[in-house]
């Protein structure tokens, strides 16, 4: 024991500098998404003020940006509020509205990690459920994945947890796995598309009518490249976001209110197959 | 000695405030993501307590953590690198020699630009190497590390050594 001691005094340095190391070794194994909210919400009181400042910063700076995403997206809800099918009142009030959307804007996040996360200052006071998806003026932008009062944790496109199947718009085809290999935030990889598609460079994916996260139709990205791999049957594809991360200020966050009614039946059928 | 390390610890955090709001708004491209905030702490006295170096390195990494939202991959990768600095200088460096110079840290007039550089670079792709190694995280990425860490250090070097030399210009 004596020896123990003598041994830890004589090396004293070395042990503090591995339990530091380890300490921080440990918050790197805690990190997850549950962790990561947690880690925010801790240390907000701390870091909020240092955070709004370089957001008015930014967001100074992008206004004439911003105004213009902002045109862009009035230009598209005006559209499509005058293309929807003229049902008639009584029809209409018999379908529950499926799709409801609310604005939030990024507060805290990053573009230069492998798994990067976004916060958003709207959390379940404001309805924000985990697993829904949320959008940007340019395209998808990523699902929330933790939800506390007043924040939610959203994770992007460009986090390599996350995959998305779009559709080819062009084709109308939904196949295949998008996911982000951790190196370029403006380019994606498209895997699992079969070599005797018709796909070209220049097509434009989008959400598919299969998601239960997004309207269908919302832009990913368009294909930047592919390649035919031999001894292999699919394509290798690389795909170019639609959405800026760099430049992100708001996002609508999307709830789909079928969303509890599709999940029951599935699992009622589910329930009905063991059976 | 108080106002000393009063000093220290508010160039740490002007430091990391400056890399936060500044380096990373440039994209540098694909691998790439240089880290300037080491400065504050790179170019401690040699005969400042190696306790206090490794506590203000913690303290660097921590807050760039806190800024980041990177869970402690700074704070594991400064110290660590503050941990080979503190052992460098006790068998690479002759400090007697470099303090009759009238410096405090290694400078390029003790062997050279060349043996500065590397005595740089090295400790800087250690802190970048262990930082890329717990970001990416996985054995399939191996490749994307190294490169990562081997063209990072070098922009991260030619970064700190360029604000040194005008720091030290200026004094």
């Amino acid at each position: 024991m004596l020896y123990l001691f003598r041994l830890l005094r004589n090396n004293l340095f070395g042990v503090i500098s591995t339990l530091l190391f380890l300490f921080g070794y440990w918050q790197v194994l805690r990190f997850n998404s549950y962790q990561s909210s947690l880690y925010f919400n801790t240390s907000s009181t701390v870091t909020s003020s240092i955070t709004d400042t370089r957001e008015s910063i930014n967001s100074f700076f992008g206004l004439p940006g911003e105004n213009e995403k902002l045109l862009t997206q009035n230009k598209i809800l005006i559209e499509a509020l005058s293309n929807q099918t003229p049902f008639s009142d009584s029809i209409a009030e018999s379908y529950k509205k499926q799709y409801e959307v609310t604005i939030a804007k990024i507060i805290n996040g990053s573009t230069r990690n492998t798994n990067n996360i976004f916060t958003i200052n709207r959390g379940k006071k404001h309805g924000i459920l985990k697993g829904e998806g949320v959008i940007g003026p340019e395209g998808v932008i990523g699902i929330i994945i933790d939800v506390n009062s007043n924040f939610a944790v959203v994770m992007p496109l460009i986090n390599s947890k996350f995959t998305i199947t779009p559709e080819i718009e062009e084709l109308k085809f939904a196949n295949g796995v998008i996911s982000w290999d951790g190196r370029n935030t403006n380019f994606l990889k498209l895997s699992g598309i079969s070599k005797f598609r018709p796909v070209k460079k220049g097509m434009k994916l989008i959400t598919s009518h299969y998601s239960k996260r997004f309207p269908s139709g919302i832009k990913i990205g368009t294909i930047h490249s592919l390649e035919k791999e031999e001894n292999s049957s699919f394509f290798n594809i690389t795909v170019r976001t639609a959405t800026d991360f760099h430049s992100l200020n708001y996002v609508y966050v999307i709830k789909n209110n079928y969303v509890p009614g599709i999940d029951s039946l599935n699992q009622q059928i589910m329930k009905s197959d063991a059976h | 000695m108080l106002i000393d390390y009063l000093k220290i610890i508010l160039g740490i955090i002007l430091a990391v405030l400056v890399q936060y709001f500044i380096v990373d708004q440039i994209n540098f491209g694909p691998y790439v993501k240089p880290y300037m905030y080491l400065l504050s702490f790179l170019f401690l006295n040699f005969e400042r307590n190696k306790y206090a170096q490794l506590g203000l390195a913690f303290f660097a990494g921590f807050f760039m953590d806190l800024l980041h939202q990177s869970y402690g991959m700074h704070t594991a990768a400064c110290v660590a690198m503050v941990y080979f600095k503190i052992k460098a200088e006790g068998v690479i460096l002759n400090t007697e020699a470099i303090s009759l110079q009238g410096h405090h840290h290694l400078t390029p007039k003790y062997r050279g630009f060349r043996f500065y550089a590397i005595y740089f670079c090295i400790l800087i792709a250690l802190h970048h190497l262990i930082f890329f190694s717990l970001d990416y995280y996985k054995w399939a990425s191996f490749l994307t590390i190294t490169i990562s860490t081997v063209l990072t250090s070098i922009v991260s070097f030619a970064f700190i050594h360029l604000i040194k030399t005008y720091l030290m210009r200026r004094e």
